[in-house]
């Protein structure tokens, strides 16, 4: 595994190519982790799960696609802004960076575009077109896309994807048709454990240190909970066929969510996993706080 | 320029409705000059309120497009100790406010969201106006997106010592602009009834949110619901200044409506009778007499009729959507 890191604690950023022109950006607490997450995942009745039995970890991510004109997958948090732009300055020396990509305006997904775009000021934003209030969010001046629409990169060629399970109701995901390539912002989360030496890996270098479907389906399950409340108020068979059908649609060769990692092998095994995993969400007990 | 005769809080009748028609022919700038002036306990309040009534029901501001622009920005007594503070922007579907609110608490000030990055001089302007030289010492987050913590940098620079309270859903390190020390950051989990400042404040699970970490916020004292993102609404020009009893008719089922399409499009799978069973629990168990969302002003008449207007455009958005087939794609 040949990862290269700037920083460390909070604000430390790890680079590494998924495949030939991407690049994984990426943050996560490592042996911070129960720290940060003790309050969060301390809300499940089986909080032990997350913080003693396993100390899990939660990545949060941004992708390089280098072609003749390199896109970034959104931005990161502010807390890694620098380690972020040390990051795009190694990847990219000194070619310039044409598009960054939002996937919606989240701190972590988009607040680093204005000082993206200071060091890159050829780049474009690009952000979900369904929406208006633009300048509320910084994104004045972006690039409007619709599900469909197709931005090429040279050999790569970017397309805009119906986001299927979101929250801010400016949101899409995207499809890289070349390696089959779906990012998927927040949904299908993984954990990781950072005293495994799991921070970093791909879902098949963690099978080997003892990550397994079952636990997969649990962790997406556990997490589109925290992420969808909604999902609560819906019915579990439409839930899971649109899964069903998301992954019909697009030949996925690697799947790239926001805040898991990355799945390059078996993409149609885990798939099915997806669909558990997000059906059991929607059957997870949600007693809502009124 | 105002003179300091601490009798002026207390005109009445004849003589405060002559102060308030000779505030009609000051300019922002002289009335600024005003507040400036007003030295004395009570005067800036008073030159406060005769202002916000002026900005509300002067011809001069809806005649005239110059100072209705510059007064998109306004501050307005909500109830009580409440106040509500911020400005509107322009966009298709109308006009969308972006408030923030003020508890003063008996000079133990706690804010609800500190606003958003545009217009920022203006809100804190605004905000020193009311805050009338007392030192605000919470910042109640109901998310962090930038429309609600986008000034927290300023209210950060301006009182060091502020605590913000989050919900236990957000990570503070990563979803807070790095702009005061983390331990001056708390998360609680939602149901979390506590005192602060010697007041009793409720943090309640977000029904309609568009971030994971968002938190609903009830103060008993003004009976008032804090709802975020929630009971939003794009409006008409007209009624920017006006609360919901100020709105012939209140609040429109539409308004909520094109506002909640917009803001949460995973209603395109929501079984509607499902969340509206959640959100008429949350009105049983609370004595919600003003429902304060952030993209709208205050409603404070008939919340029952408004919670009904809210649940039916929640259905409609649903039943629109599946006639649509979103839920099949």
């Amino acid at each position: 595994m040949s990862v290269k890191v700037f920083g460390d604690g909070l604000s430390r950023v790890g680079v590494r190519e998924i495949t030939s022109g991407i690049f994984w950006i990426t943050h996560c607490l490592g042996d911070h982790a129960k720290e940060h997450f003790s309050d969060f995942f301390g809300l499940l009745s089986n909080a032990e799960d997350y913080l003693g039995n396993r100390i899990v970890d939660y990545p949060f991510s941004a992708f390089l696609i280098i072609d003749e004109k390199p896109l970034l997958i959104d931005t990161g948090a502010p807390a890694q802004r620098a380690n972020t732009l040390a990051a795009l300055d190694y990847l990219l020396g000194s070619r310039a960076l044409d598009y960054i990509w939002i996937s919606h305006i989240e701190l972590p997904h988009a607040a680093n575009a204005a000082a993206i775009q200071r060091k890159y000021p050829g780049a474009e934003l690009i952000t979900a077109s369904d929406g208006d209030y633009y300048a509320l969010h910084g994104l004045e001046d972006a690039m409007l896309v619709s599900a469909g629409d197709i931005i090429e990169l040279g050999k790569h060629s970017i397309e805009m994807v119906d986001p299927l399970f979101l929250d801010h109701g400016k949101s899409q995901w995207l499809y890289e048709r070349t390696t089959g390539f779906l990012f998927t912002a927040d949904w299908g989360h993984n954990l990781h454990e950072p005293s495994r030496n799991q921070c970093f890996q791909f879902v098949d270098e963690m099978e080997n240190s003892g990550y397994t479907d079952e636990l997969f389906v649990d962790d997406v399950a556990v997490n589109a909970w925290y992420q969808f409340p909604w999902l609560a108020w819906t019915d579990p068979d439409e839930i899971a066929a649109a899964v069903g059908r998301l992954f019909k649609q697009y030949d996925v060769r690697i799947f790239a969510p926001s805040h898991g990692n990355l799945i390059r092998k078996d993409v149609a095994r885990y798939a099915a996993l997806l669909e558990e995993g997000t059906r059991k969400a929607v059957q997870m007990p949600h007693r809502f706080a009124t | 320029m105002f003179p300091t005769d601490p009798v002026y809080p207390h005109l009445h009748g004849g003589l405060r409705f002559a102060f308030r028609k000779a505030l009609e022919f000051l300019t922002r700038f002289e009335l600024d000059q005003l507040l400036e002036d007003a030295t004395a306990p009570g005067d800036r309040l008073f030159v406060l309120e005769a202002s916000l009534d002026w900005r509300k029901h002067s011809s001069l501001v809806g005649a005239n497009p110059v100072l209705r622009k510059e007064f998109l920005g306004v501050i307005q007594k909500v109830a009580d100790d409440l106040y509500q503070i911020g400005e509107c922007v322009d966009g298709r579907h109308g006009h969308e406010a972006v408030r923030f609110y003020v508890l003063i608490n008996d000079g133990r000030p706690m804010l609800i969201d500190c606003g958003s990055q545009l217009y920022r001089s203006e809100s804190m302007k605004e905000l020193d106006q009311v805050l009338d030289g007392s030192t605000p010492e919470y910042v109640f987050l109901t998310h962090s997106e930038l429309p609600h913590s986008g000034n927290l940098e300023s209210i950060a620079s301006n009182w060091p010592h502020i605590h913000v309270i989050v919900s236990s859903i957000l990570l503070p390190y990563i979803e807070i602009a790095p702009v005061l020390p983390l331990d001056q950051i708390d998360t609680v989990p939602p149901g979390t009834t506590l005192q602060i400042a010697g007041r009793e404040v409720s943090f309640l699970d977000a029904l309609l949110k568009d971030q994971p970490g968002s938190q609903w916020i009830y103060d008993p004292k003004t009976g008032t619901l804090f709802t975020g993102d929630g009971f939003g609404y794009y409006h008409p020009a007209e009624v920017c200044e006006q609360f919901s009893d100020e709105v012939e008719g209140g609040i429109r089922e539409q308004w909520f409506s094109t506002y909640h399409r917009d803001a949460f499009k995973f209603l395109r799978w929501v079984t509607p009778e499902k969340l509206n069973e959640v959100l008429d629990d949350l009105f049983q168990r609370r004595d919600v007499k003003i429902v304060a969302p952030i993209h709208g002003n205050a409603i404070r008449h008939d919340i029952p009729e408004h919670v009904d207007r809210l649940k039916q455009a929640v259905t409609s958005i649903c039943m629109q959507y599946r006639k649509e087939g979103l839920h099949l794609r």
